[in-house]
């Protein structure tokens, strides 16, 4: 029976001509976006692969610093886009993409898109997940709100219940055809993913494939969750007008009031320190340590001492290696540590601040659904992070290669001065980055799960047990 | 007339607080509107925070240089090659900054504030770079940047076209929904006032709310007695939009359909100019003029400075002083510090125009990129407002730019007095200390929004125009051959 | 007075209408009668000026209804088959606001009165209308027409959905604003009702007019037997 009603809600929406071409218009900006970023991708790969290119010629021309200086001199590395984030840019436009790897100095990543438009980058953006997230929840509601509601004022819901269909099937059936509309444009939207995937060459690896997979069934959930509340709320109304002034106000409000909110909340409940005091506090913190470039350290004297007593000899003349390069990389190691503490911190109160969204991720489906969305294109803040991370582990074995090669590439000469041998510094490679598995994702990103299934739970529940109230004959005119 | 306007106008008010939809959205808008002042305020309050944090820590950092020249020192005891006599040391310790200051309005159009750093530090030596600021949003939380901020602007941009949908969607279309448009026509006096009345009615009421909106605003940021000019552009642009979206609605309904039908119609009108206009226009500007990786900036922060660094320094002299006539090379060779001090100066200044290059490039790309985003404005009218909006507040891009210019004057001040110092070759004084810590302006960066916001939405008000008249002829048309109202 | 002359109207290939040519008196109440689709609503409809003729003219107190709608929809008093209102409003807010449309401002007490006049009881005047029966709303519409005190009143099928009693009175009140000086046209079904409350029938059959009958002479079984004798004859 609940087929026969599906069948019969598709025929309707099929005979309107307004729900098909919402429908149509969902479907081509679908299209669109993912055509776009495939072609944004492939811009920003190519400009990607120049700057790296144009780095390592500058990289591999020096010729006339010592480990140290080149330390100075530094690299950079530039953070490459998730193979996904076509579907969903996430937070990607607002993070830097290019780090300056640099002796003495961890920078933050720099130059975010964002850094470089107008305000028009507050104002969304042209992706899949977006669409998915925030716009497709509001066609549904706009095809969806009057999906019983105008069967109660033209008559047939009397005719169907009188002929002896449970109410529940009428709205399973309603609520299946809707859902069965969604599943069109994220499949469409997937086969189109892929099928511009493959024509470029790009690799679908299984790590892809699941996610792509898990972005399409989060999305897929998410508005399952919106139909069937949609089509409950046509039913409990009773008149299609209110319906759909109801579907509109929540749809407001959980799309585009609470994720703000609940983001100014966040960092209200676990504020971040003043960008002017957590680099000052750093900077204290930093000046703690050993200073490299002071020799009359006293925390420098005892490093030396330790050394000297390391290899039994008495002066620094006397020394197989450059003492320099090793009290460079201990004022290293300990500025390490002090980015650990602060950035960790940092870090810390980030994470909580998310924390506080996927609480609330359970008062507000949208909200999870984004968070996954973000989270399986591999462009949520937990991803951005590990390029931050990776980037400085990067830096710290670079830096530490340079200092090593400061100490021992030379040879002490009979004067007792350090003599530095001439460096190929073309060996050292450049940044790799590791992309993360969708079980990090998953990790990070099970408050949202469980939020989504809890809605779905209820949602399901509601439509099961929430028929008892629902009128069946409108209150006239 | 005057008594349909009248019982139009009781007729609204009962449609309306009847209505426990209608009553609730316009509560929650309300709301909205309150939060995102005293959001908006908070934000700046953090901003202002940030700025005394930034002079307090100068001030330390002065102060205590301050006190070695009382004192007859040069520098710390435990650090005796500081010489703040010299003007590379000088310059490290007259700390300063060039800073934004938010406009009374900016808590009502936080615009990019959040995004884009507000200082940075004027210091010749110290690598000091207009577009070097701090990235607030990669230290920050990411994601909350990409929820989007919640001010006055935002509520007006986005949430007001929703609550104007919501009063007047069914404005005529609910009457053919029931069936007595026939009714209405043979009772009313003139159609077409009545019809105007009912569609004006919802707008006007919209209208008085953002003005109530924009009078907390101003009152509570101060707005109104700081900045009134300014304030009264704010509130003039919005109602404008108001009217603008006004008319948008107003087409629709002319088309004469039922309310399911003109709901979908206005909303398809919001999800296009407030939804896939800005984000489309966005990745299509950004696909024709991407942002990349800043290969260019990062060249010349690195190899073309390194190059700058360890060239031969006579490459570099002639340009200098080509630059500066009032200047001359030593008669006499000065002491191997001194020559190695203006060496650097030297190498310091043919840096700094490359800075000066790389920074017109970037003030040049987002100006086109700007300029690709304007041809698209008379479609993109939630831009064109919050843009406006945001470059009356000084929080907008071009405000930035400003700043931005205001950086490269300032470090290339310091670095004009510090080259003065240095040419004297005396150590530096306590007074010409002082002087190094004109920081450049701490100033708001608000004005008038550029002219072409305007006609922008004058165009799409006048293509709605347009198409009220339009829709109402064929509408009318044809209701005369079918008879179907 | 309410005239038609020569008027035509189609809907494609359709003739609603062919060379229709009426009068209703000052006075006068004018009964249409015929079967579905013989185009008694789309004579209402381009009496009302929501249709437009293809040929001829509709006039309503001496003004041309095609040339100045407005003017005549100023005198003319209008009752659809089903008359929908405002839902949230009460009958007596209903009546107030299409009143108050109309440029006629009444007391309280004077709205309440042509509610009860209208045949609907004083318990329901302040009411939510969405609360109403067809035949209560239809009151409330009928209270809306009259209040108007139009120089002329065209109702559609009016009687359709009342009960007897709320027929009867319907058809008194007719009565009642005829003799006040009004030209009423009334399309209907109920030839008993034609004949309790109008001067003149016409019948009308494929958009033509085949009889005109004077009901005062005539029982209602001998009208019902004409009625259907000319609907054989045309079949």
């Amino acid at each position: 029976m609940i087929f026969r009603l599906f069948l019969l809600e598709l025929r309707s929406i099929r005979s309107d001509g307004r729900l098909l071409a919402l429908v149509a218009v969902a479907l081509s900006i679908l299209l669109l976006s993912v055509w776009i970023g495939a072609e944004s991708q492939r811009v920003v790969t190519e400009g990607r692969t120049a700057a790296m290119e144009t780095s390592r010629q500058q990289w591999e021309s020096i010729d006339r610093l010592s480990a140290h200086g080149v330390g100075h001199y530094g690299s950079y590395v530039y953070k490459p886009n998730s193979p996904l984030s076509t579907l969903d840019s996430g937070v990607m436009p607002f993070t830097g993409k290019v780090v300056r790897v640099e002796a003495h100095v961890q920078n933050p990543p720099a130059h975010s898109d964002a850094a470089s438009w107008s305000s028009l980058v507050r104002l969304g953006a042209f992706d899949a997940g977006t669409i998915l997230a925030h716009l497709l929840p509001l066609i549904l509601a706009f095809t969806a709100f009057s999906s019983v509601a105008r069967d109660r004022e033209t008559g047939l819901l009397r005719v169907l219940v009188a002929q002896g269909v449970p109410l529940r099937s009428v709205l399973w059936g309603k609520s299946l055809a809707y859902w069965f509309l969604s599943l069109l444009l994220v499949g469409a939207l997937i086969i189109a993913h892929i099928a511009l995937g493959q024509a470029s060459g790009e690799p679908l690896t299984t790590d892809i494939k699941t996610r792509l997979m898990l972005f399409g069934a989060s999305h897929s959930l998410h508005l399952l969750i919106v139909v069937l509340l949609s089509v409950w709320i046509s039913a409990r109304v009773s008149d299609s007008r209110s319906a759909l002034m109801i579907l509109m106000i929540a749809w407001l409000v959980t799309t585009v009031v609470l994720p703000r909110v609940t983001a100014e909340l966040s960092s209200q409940i676990f504020p971040l320190r003043s960008q002017i005091t957590f680099e000052d506090d750093m900077k204290e913190d930093r000046a703690k340590g050993l200073d490299g470039h002071n020799p009359r350290d006293e925390r420098r004297d005892e490093v030396r001492q330790q050394v000297l007593e390391e290899y039994g000899v008495e002066e620094v003349r006397q020394l197989p290696v450059n003492i320099g390069g090793i009290l460079m990389q201990k004022d290293e190691e300990y500025g390490n540590q002090v980015w650990d503490e602060h950035f960790g911190r940092r870090h810390d109160t980030v994470r909580k601040q998310i924390g506080v969204v996927q609480a609330i991720s359970f008062l507000d489906p949208f909200l999870a659904a984004r968070g996954l969305s973000m989270a399986f294109a591999g462009t949520d803040q937990f991803h951005d992070a590990q390029f931050q991370r990776q980037s400085e582990n990067y830096r710290r074995d670079l830096i530490k290669a340079l200092n090593d090669l400061d100490a021992k590439a030379g040879k002490r000469e009979a004067n007792g001065r350090w003599r530095r041998e001439k460096i190929d510094y073309s060996e050292i490679a450049d940044f790799q980055f590791e992309p993360q598995t969708v079980d990090f994702a998953l990790k990070h990103r099970w408050p949202e799960i469980a939020a989504l299934l809890t809605w779905l739970i209820a949602s399901l529940a509601l439509l099961h047990w929430g028929t008892r109230r629902i009128p069946i004959v409108g209150t006239g005119r | 007339m005057i008594s349909t306007f009248l019982a139009l106008i009781q007729f609204e008010y009962q449609r309306i607080s009847r209505s426990t939809m209608r009553f609730v959205a316009i509560c929650v808008f309300l709301f909205c509107g309150f939060y995102a002042i005293t959001s908006g305020a908070h934000h700046v309050e953090i901003w202002k925070q940030s700025l005394v944090e930034l002079e307090s820590r100068d001030l330390e950092q002065r102060t205590e240089a301050l006190g070695w020249f009382a004192n007859g020192a040069v520098g710390p005891e435990d650090r005796d090659w500081i010489n703040i006599t010299q003007p590379r040391w000088a310059d490290r310790y007259a700390a300063a900054h060039a800073a934004m200051v938010p406009e009374p309005l900016a808590a009502l159009a936080i615009g990019l504030s959040d995004i884009r750093s507000s200082w940075a530090v004027v210091s010749a030596t110290r690598g000091a770079q207009p577009f070097r600021t701090s990235d607030p949003s990669t230290l920050g939380n990411a994601e909350k940047l990409l929820a989007g901020n919640f001010d006055l602007v935002f509520v007006l941009a986005y949430l007001m076209p929703l609550l104007l949908l919501v009063l007047m969607f069914d404005v005529g279309s609910l009457e053919r929904d029931l069936g007595m448009m026939r009714m209405v026509r043979t009772q009313t006096l003139s159609p077409r006032f009545w019809w105007l009345l009912r569609v004006s009615m919802p707008v006007f009421m919209v209208a008085a709310l953002v003005l109530i909106l924009c009078l907390i605003g101003g009152v509570r940021t101060g707005a109104i007695e700081a900045t009134f000019d300014q304030w009264l552009s704010y509130c003039g642009i919005s109602l404008g939009y108001t009217f603008l979206w006004g008319l948008l609605f107003a087409a629709v309904l002319s088309a004469g359909t039922g309310s399911s039908t003109a709901a979908l119609w206005m909303v398809g009108l919001w999800i296009g100019f407030c939804v896939i206009v800005p984000a489309a226009v966005r990745q299509v500007v950004s696909s024709q003029m991407p942002t990349l990786y800043a290969s260019e900036t990062t060249s010349v922060l690195r190899a073309e400075r390194y190059e700058i660094l360890l060239g031969n320094i006579e490459n570099y002299k002639g340009p200098f002083y080509a630059a500066r006539p009032q200047l001359s090379p030593p008669v006499k060779t000065p002491a191997r510090a001194i020559v190695s001090d203006m060496d650097r100066l030297v190498r310091q200044a043919a840096f700094m125009s490359e800075v000066e290059g790389v920074s017109q490039n970037l003030s040049e790309s987002e100006v086109s990129r700007e300029a690709a985003v304007a041809r698209f404005g008379w479609i993109n009218p939630a831009y064109v407002y919050q843009r406006a909006l945001c470059v009356l507040s000084g929080t907008e891009s071009v405000s930035y730019r400003q700043h931005r210019q205001v950086i490269l004057d300032s470090v290339k001040e310091r670095q004009e007095a510090l080259i003065q110092a240095q040419w004297k070759m005396k150590p530096v004084d306590k007074e010409t200390f002082e002087s190094l810590f004109s920081h450049g302006p701490w100033m708001g960066y608000g004005q008038a929004p550029e002219k072409g916001t305007y006609s922008q939405l004058l165009v799409l008000a006048a293509a709605a125009f347009v198409a009220t008249g339009a829709f109402s002829r064929i509408r009318k048309s044809r209701e005369r051959k079918t008879g179907v109202v | 007075m309410i005239e038609t002359r020569e008027v035509r109207k189609s809907y494609g290939t359709t003739q609603a209408l062919d060379a229709l040519t009426l009068t209703v008196n000052p006075g006068e109440v004018l009964g249409l009668l015929g079967p579905n689709g013989a185009g008694k609503t789309t004579t209402i409809h381009l009496l009302a000026g929501f249709l437009q003729p293809d040929s001829g003219s509709v006039i309503i107190d001496g003004i041309d209804v095609v040339k100045n709608p407005d003017g005549a929809r100023g005198r003319l008093g209008y009752i659809p088959e089903n008359v929908a209102l405002y839902p949230f409003l009460s009958a007596m807010e209903n009546l107030q606001h299409f009143s108050a449309l109309a440029g006629l401002k009444f007391r309280r007490d004077e709205l309440a009165k042509k509610l009860v006049t209208s045949g609907l009881a004083s318990d329901a005047i302040h009411r939510p209308v969405s609360t109403f029966s067809k035949g209560m709303r239809q009151k409330v519409g009928i209270a809306i027409a009259t209040s108007k005190e139009a120089k002329a009143l065209v109702l559609d099928e009016p009687a359709s959905g009342l009960d007897p009693h709320a027929s009867h009175e319907l058809s008194m009140l007719v009565r009642k604003v005829a003799d006040e000086g009004a030209a009423v046209l009334m399309a209907t079904h109920d030839l008993f009702r034609a004949k309790e409350s109008c001067d003149r029938v016409v019948i009308l059959q494929d958009g033509k007019l085949v009889q005109e009958l004077d009901p005062r002479s005539l029982t209602a079984n001998d009208l019902e037997k004409i009625y259907l004798k000319q609907m054989e004859s045309n079949a």
